[in-house]
């Protein structure tokens, strides 16, 4: 083939050949440099803290009478949390002027930096999207993901950050 | 036998630190090549590749086992990747890469030049590259390019179509300038 000296017009057959060849090796050590940099655990998702307060094995079925009282209590102390914990978020509205932009997504810290979790709506007659999602109270870093492919940094952020990439992340905090 | 990865992520969650170090062996490579040809360069890829295997281990607890877990560390590097992909993207960088072949796969067809391939890859958009060799070198299927780069999948098959056609449209130049 293949990159043959002798030839000197290739097409795309040729062309797939050659990539079939192109996969490259991760470094040597890579593996051990993870490992090492690994926290002691994974984090604690915020779903599991409740059921982490569940108790488990036969010994929450055995005492019925206690059980059947002390699982109100307990249910009904969760549900006070799972409100108080409701109440301390905040609603939080996103704005971009993007008239020519087909598609807006919101992406950050508090999503993972996953696209296709936040869509903004729009745009408006002023060419404006907008998105409004609940926060946790804090410190959030995000930017705008328009039209799948160009990332845009919040103009009316009043606190910016690089991302060591050449671009700014908004910082927001509530 | 091997155990799948689900084993492999229940095992993490249930406290086993080491069964995540077979996670990164089975799909570093991959993880890597995606990485190094959105970023073409072997330092950034190899902090993108680390760093997405170590936010892959911190957020283990919302992987969801439906989604293989090699799509999913494979999007959690397209999206760390996606500043220095862009950048590039867009100013139509032009790298001359210095490749080090000990690095390189080795592979049954000795007659490739893989240094000249490597240039002309080089030469390559990483809105092209990539999905090709996702598509090629990796055997990734069209939707899951699509996910992992976020994008339409008649996006992904155009992109890869494109990238057929100028790849043998660069080799052909090179090897004119070659032979002149």
């Amino acid at each position: 083939m293949s990159i043959d000296r002798k030839k000197q017009d290739y097409d795309e057959q040729d062309a797939v050949k050659w990539i079939r060849n192109v996969r490259v090796k991760a470094p040597d050590g890579l593996l051990d440099r993870v490992m090492e940099a690994l926290p002691d655990a994974p984090d604690k998702a915020a779903g599991n803290v409740i059921s982490g307060m569940w108790p488990l094995g036969k010994s929450w079925i055995m005492p019925a009478l206690a059980g059947a009282a002390a699982s109100f209590i307990f249910m009904a102390g969760v549900l006070f949390c799972i409100e108080k914990n409701r109440n301390s978020n905040v609603l939080v509205t996103f704005e971009l002027k993007s008239p020519g932009a087909e598609k807006v997504e919101l992406v950050g810290s508090f999503n993972h930096w996953q696209p296709g979790t936040v869509v903004l709506e729009g745009p408006d007659a002023n060419g404006k999207w907008s998105a409004t999602i609940e926060l946790p109270k804090g410190r959030h870093e995000y930017m705008f993901l328009v039209n799948g492919g160009t990332w845009v940094t919040d103009p009316s952020a009043p606190v910016k950050k690089s991302d060591g990439f050449g671009l700014e992340n908004a910082i927001i905090e509530i | 036998m091997d155990k799948t990865d689900e084993v492999l992520v229940r095992e993490c969650l249930n406290g086993d630190k080491e069964s995540f170090a077979d996670l990164v062996k089975r799909y570093q490579d991959q993880v890597f090549n995606l990485a190094f040809r959105m970023t073409h360069s072997w330092a950034d890829a190899e902090d993108m590749t680390q760093e997405a295997f170590i936010r892959a281990y911190r957020k283990l607890e919302t992987y969801r086992s439906e989604y293989s877990f090699r799509n999913w560390v494979m999007t959690i590097c397209a999206n760390l990747t996606k500043n220095v992909f862009w950048k590039r993207m867009r100013s139509q960088e032009v790298e001359q890469l210095h490749f080090e072949l000990r690095y390189l796969e080795e592979k049954p067809d000795a007659s490739v030049d893989r240094e000249a391939l490597e240039k002309v890859l080089g030469r390559l958009s990483p809105a092209l590259r990539v999905p090709l060799v996702l598509k090629y070198a990796e055997g990734y299927a069209y939707e899951e390019i699509a996910k992992i780069l976020n994008i339409r999948v008649s996006a992904a098959k155009m992109r890869v179509k494109r990238g057929r056609a100028q790849m043998a449209e660069l080799m052909s130049a090179a090897m004119h300038v070659r032979g002149k």
